[in-house]
């Protein structure tokens, strides 16, 4: 059994807050409300990204997520509402055949997740600001402790130089053509209907 | 330019084979172009231009100027081809190599581009070296449906006859034809056929052939000329192939052909009725062709004619000097095979000298065994003594066997497909319901060419022959030509008789190859061909000046209306009956010379003399009949004979260049000695040499009895005319006579035996019936009791108990499926959800669970 | 941090998957799908930062990779929400069991 160091209990808390929050966002009915459980759940998971060490990522999370994405569905909910009182309401039965699904899939992930073991790690912080940023511009500074998988040993090359710059290009014209395409769908045009 | 003409001449028919297919070519892209711009002759512009260019709605006489053209040019080409070929110095491998060539057409197997030559060299290289030298080279695995031709003397010849008579014929039909090259053609014959269907109810007649019973239709010149050139190819292209297999498409090119242009007409009922005829009974013969060619394909390994020869018979020379085998069947026994090392091998053995039972197999020849200047015999080293053996899997250069039975039906079915194609009996009954043609027809495919095929083909491989069969063929021309005969003796259609003359003279050729009469039966085929086609042009003369009058009985003193007709068919009738010093006396009277000597030897076989000799009198008088009864006496019917006219000279032209055919095709010096005729010297260079040794007694015989051949012919003959003067001259005819009552035998002749009747009972009647009962069955009986009413979504029941019933279950039980699979199609979002999350619970579960 | 190990976070992904799951399964409403599916984005988040940490070989690969799906997954959140938008001003109404065009 694990230590009650400040980790765990930190661990401990934020993972119950994002738990309760997921749960509250699959429960509620009112849209508006689910947003603000949402919020809290994406909170939660930044906080366990700074758990983890992983500055950075969890920065973004923060920034874009509850910043931007979260803004973003706030506004469709309002873009979209249909009067105060108006719930979609779902039926018993889809209920009972959605939750067992989701049980079901949380048993089994469990079970794989069970198969790895406890696995320990001897470095306490993961690459920060700078190695990210210089591997997404195609340059590694790192000296990592390990080979890379798969190249035969005794060779020459330790590590690859880790070079995301083509992919970092690729997710940006993604975006580029996405921010576009939401732009031409979501623009103002005259009902069809009457 | 023309080196190859130096080098090899034989190129020369390929072209004159190619000629008529190009004519062909040309026609049919013509008449496709115009056919498709049709629809669209009233707009202008391109395919209006196309169309009016090709003709429009006239039919263009060009097209039929062009193919005659071509034919001319082939037979120019074969005239050359002819001259060139009897000038050739050349003997040996090095003739075979001007005169042949050989090309792969379909592959089978892994190809190895050794030539044969090059590896038959290093195999006689590695026997020198005394066999010690290591393995022998790999033979070639690869076999190959080959196209070749050979040029030997009965090809030279035969394309020459083909090509001359069919430019004359040509010739012949662009007058003949020439009412096709009007835009409106009334076929007055077509009456009875629209009649007829409107009764049967049947098929809807159009408006315009109820109303007067008058069919008008586009002429067909273009069309006439398409065909004729499409044929002509085909019939070269078997002449000159060099296998069996190129025979075969030949053969089934011309019977194409032969059915399109029996079926001319095809709006009368008849000629349909007669095309389907031909066609299906010549699939009879060739049923038994193609397995003659399965089981040499499958035994002798290769379809060309002379190396088919040269593995089953003994090599004809044997430096060795075991020449007491060459040139014959060899049959041997299957021995027990001690050697262990060997097992896989069967091993063969002669029969013991003092075994009279001849063996069970037929020792086949290896082709390597044979180098330029060393022959090996089967008495090669220890065989003779000790057997051969015989790979299992052997290819065409090693010894083998094939089983004696088998190599009979081989040859059977070779034979049927000839007989088919020879219209002999069994299977005659195709030929004179296929004057339904058009009369230039009758004369280039069933006088001249096509019905000849089966006997060139015949001579072409007779050393695959067992004597068995030779004999079967010598007796199935015995029969056809004695049952023909007096069919022909009583019909009354002009054209009848000469169809069942044709196959009583093909019956001739089929008995002198029978009995050995190798050169006779085939130099009968090139003097009938001339005065066979010169007797139909004459009949089609007649029938033209008559306006298609066929019948016999209604003519009658046109011999001062058509003289050319008149005296060129008299000398037609005269060398077919064989008078002296016409070409059909040469023939004639070297069969029935052959056929004398054959049954002085042969006691058993007296109906081999005795039918022909009787026939010989019967086709004088019923030739001499025929010739009566159109030409002399006074017309019977003068309405007719009022309108008689005579031909334009360009049907006189070829009638009058065919009977100078008839008369000297088979004249030599001395003109009155029979085998001095020239050409049956030059035929007499192609003879295999398997037909002196396998009927040398016969040959001998022939020479002492020849005298006696030629005056019992003759008398025959005479006999036979001078019954025919009799009847048909002295005691005019008149038309009562000859359409009054008859008596039994009349009837049963003019009903031709019977034979259509008992096939119909025993073959057609059956068929009818069985198709009736499977279409009895396949059909549902709620569709009878409501046709068209019957709407199948608004009553869709299914009636188990019909094969119809049954295939519409299947459909309609998948299609109700269908339409409850798509029930689960909901189109909603959350479903499919649902279901994508399902799977991959399921997939991930069956992950964990196997991976455990 | 090598206390907690890397199972928890696991577990908590995969609660967070299923969390999503049942939401998109369940809601009616077209946001809330959406919501779901982001649900489902940061479980799988979560997963790859957990590996980062936990496996050497996966330090910088994993948060690059969560980088890559926060940025695609806001583009993929406005995509959504055009499309639900004109959903909306065509059907009146963002309900998705009204969407049934694709019915068979």
């Amino acid at each position: 059994m694990t230590h009650l160091t400040l980790p765990v209990v930190l661990f401990a808390v934020i993972a119950t807050a994002t738990a309760i929050s997921a749960v509250a966002v699959v429960a509620e009915r009112n849209v508006v409300r689910m947003a603000i459980w949402l919020l809290f759940t994406l909170i939660g998971v930044s906080l366990l990204y700074f758990l983890l060490g992983a500055e950075f990522v969890g920065a973004a999370q923060m920034i874009v997520y509850v910043g931007g994405t979260l803004v973003l569905v706030v506004f469709g909910v309002m873009l979209t509402a249909q009067g105060p009182l108006r719930e979609l309401r779902t039926s018993r039965l889809e209920w009972i055949v959605g939750g067992t699904l989701g049980g079901a899939l949380f048993a089994l992930l469990v079970f794989v997740s069970l198969q790895f073991g406890s696995r320990t790690s001897a470095d306490d912080v993961l690459p920060g600001v700078g190695p990210l940023g210089l591997s997404f511009l195609g340059v590694s500074e790192t000296t990592p402790s390990e080979n890379l998988r798969g190249v035969p040993e005794h060779s020459p090359m330790k590590r690859a130089p880790v070079a995301y710059l083509l992919p970092f290009e690729i997710v940006s014209v993604h975006l580029l053509v996405v921010l576009i395409g939401a732009a031409y769908l979501a623009r103002a045009k005259r009902r069809v209907k009457p | 330019m023309f080196e190859w003409l130096s080098t090899t001449p034989g190129r020369l028919y390929v072209i004159g084979t190619l000629l008529p297919l190009a004519a062909f070519v040309v026609l049919l892209a013509a008449g496709t172009i115009r056919g498709l711009c049709r629809p669209f002759r009233q707009q202008g512009k391109l395919a209006a231009a196309l169309y009016w260019a090709f003709g429009g709605d006239q039919p263009v006489k060009v097209g039929g100027y062009m193919a005659t053209a071509c034919m001319a040019a082939a037979a120019a080409v074969g005239i050359w081809g002819l001259v060139l070929f009897l000038n050739d110095p050349t003997s040996g491998r090095k003739h075979a190599e001007r005169w042949s060539e050989r090309i792969d057409w379909i592959r089978i197997g892994a190809f190895d581009s050794t030539p044969p030559e090059v590896w038959e060299e290093r195999y006689y290289e590695w026997q020198k070296q005394g066999e010690t030298n290591g393995p022998p080279p790999a033979s070639p695995t690869a076999v190959a449906l080959e196209l070749g031709y050979r040029i030997d003397h009965l090809t030279a010849v035969v394309f020459a006859m083909v090509t001359v008579i069919g430019t004359l014929i040509f010739l012949f039909s662009l007058g003949y034809m020439q009412e096709e090259t009007q835009p409106q053609v009334e076929d007055h014959q077509v009456d009875q056929h629209s009649r007829d269907s409107a009764d049967h109810g049947s098929h809807s007649t159009s408006p315009s052939s109820v109303a007067g019973y008058h069919f008008t239709r586009r002429g067909r010149f273009g069309r006439f000329f398409l065909y004729l050139s499409l044929f002509c190819f085909s019939m070269l292209n078997l002449v000159i192939a060099d296998n069996l297999f190129q025979v075969f498409v030949s053969w089934e090119l011309v019977g194409v052909c032969s059915f399109f242009l029996i079926g001319f007409y095809y709006e009368r009922k008849s000629a349909a009725v007669a095309a389907n005829k031909a066609f299906i009974v010549n699939r009879v013969g060739d049923a038994g062709f193609l397995i003659g060619i399965l089981i040499a394909w499958t035994y002798l390994g290769t379809l060309n004619f002379e190396e088919m020869t040269r593995r089953v018979r003994s090599p004809g020379e044997d430096s060795h000097g075991s020449l007491a085998f060459a040139n014959q069947f060899v049959r041997v026994n299957a021995v027990a095979n001690d050697d262990t090392t060997t097992q896989s091998v069967r091993k063969f053995q002669l029969p013991p000298k003092d075994d009279p039972t001849p063996g069970t197999h037929l020792a086949l020849f290896p082709l390597a065994w044979e180098t330029p200047d060393h022959y090996h015999g089967l008495g090669y080293k220890r065989s003779q003594e000790q057997g051969f053996l015989a790979p299992v899997n052997a290819t065409i250069n090693d010894f083998g066997a094939i089983p004696y039975w088998l190599f009979v039906v081989m040859g059977l079915g070779i034979v049927l497909g000839c007989v088919g194609k020879s219209a002999q009996v069994p299977l005659h009954t195709w030929l004179p319901d296929a004057m339904e043609g058009p009369t230039p027809v009758s004369a280039l495919i069933h006088a001249a060419t096509m019905v000849a095929a089966g006997v060139y083909l015949i001579g072409r491989s007779y050393p695959l022959l067992a004597p068995e069969v030779l004999l079967v063929i010598a007796y199935i021309g015995a029969v056809t030509l004695f049952i023909s005969a007096t069919i022909a003796l009583v019909q009354t259609d002009i054209k009848r008789v000469l169809a069942y003359s044709t196959c009583s003279q093909l019956g001739f050729m089929m008995l002198a190859l029978g009995i050995g009469a190798w050169v006779a039966g085939l130099l009968h085929l090139l003097t009938h061909a001339f005065f066979k086609a010169l007797l139909f042009l004459c009949s089609g003369s007649v029938i033209h000046g008559c306006h298609h009058e066929q019948d016999l009985r209604k003519m009658g003193g046109l011999r001062t209306k058509m003289p050319i007709t008149a005296l060129t068919m008299l000398i037609g009738v005269l060398a077919i009956c064989g008078a002296p010093l016409l070409s059909g006396w040469y023939s004639k009277d070297m069969i029935l010379a052959a056929s004398l000597a054959y049954v002085s030897l042969h006691p058993e076989h007296l109906l081999l003399l005795a039918l022909p000799t009787l026939t010989a009198a019967m086709t004088a008088y019923y030739m001499f009949r025929l010739w009566f009864l159109a030409f002399t006496g006074q017309p019977r019917d003068p309405q007719l004979c009022e309108k008689v006219h005579e031909s334009p000279w360009v049907m006189t032209l070829p009638l009058i260049v065919l009977a100078i055919f008839s008369v000297v095709v088979a004249w030599g010096w001395p003109l009155w000695q029979v085998e001095a005729s020239a050409l049956a010297h030059v035929l007499h260079q192609a003879e295999p040499v398997s037909v002196t040794v396998a009927f040398y007694p016969e040959k001998v015989k022939e020479h002492e009895v020849h005298l006696g051949a030629g005056v019992l012919a003759l008398l025959a003959a005479l006999v036979g005319a001078g019954l025919a003067f009799h009847f048909f001259y002295r005691r005019e005819p008149t038309l009562a006579r000859l359409t009054g009552p008859a008596p039994t035998w009349y009837n049963f002749l003019l009903r031709k035996w019977y034979f259509d009747e008992v096939y119909d009972a025993a073959f057609v009647e059956p068929t009818v019936g069985l198709a009736r009962f499977s279409a009895a069955v396949d059909k549902r009986i709620v569709d009878e009791a409501t046709p068209a009413e019957t709407d199948e979504s608004t009553t869709p029941r299914y009636d188990w108990s019909t094969l119809d019933g049954i295939l519409s279950a299947v459909g309609q039980l998948l299609s109700s499926l269908g339409a409850k699979l798509q029930a689960i199609q909901t189109g909603g979002l959350r479903t499919y959800v649902t279901a994508l999350a399902l799977t991959a619970t399921v997939l991930l579960a069956m992950l964990v669970i196997l991976t455990k | 941090m090598n206390d907690v190990g890397l199972i928890p976070f696991l577990m908590l992904s995969g609660f967070l998957f299923a969390c999503g799951v049942t939401c998109v399964a369940v809601k009616r409403n077209a946001v809330a799908v959406l919501m779901g599916v982001e649900l489902i984005l940061n479980s799988a988040n979560v997963n790859l930062v957990a590996f980062a940490r936990f496996t050497p070989a996966f330090r910088l690969e994993g948060q690059v990779f969560t980088l890559m799906v926060i940025v695609l997954a806001a583009a993929e959140a406005a995509i959504a929400l055009a499309i639900i938008l004109n959903f909306y001003n065509n059907h009146a109404t963002v309900d998705v069991d009204e969407a049934k065009d694709l019915k068979g």
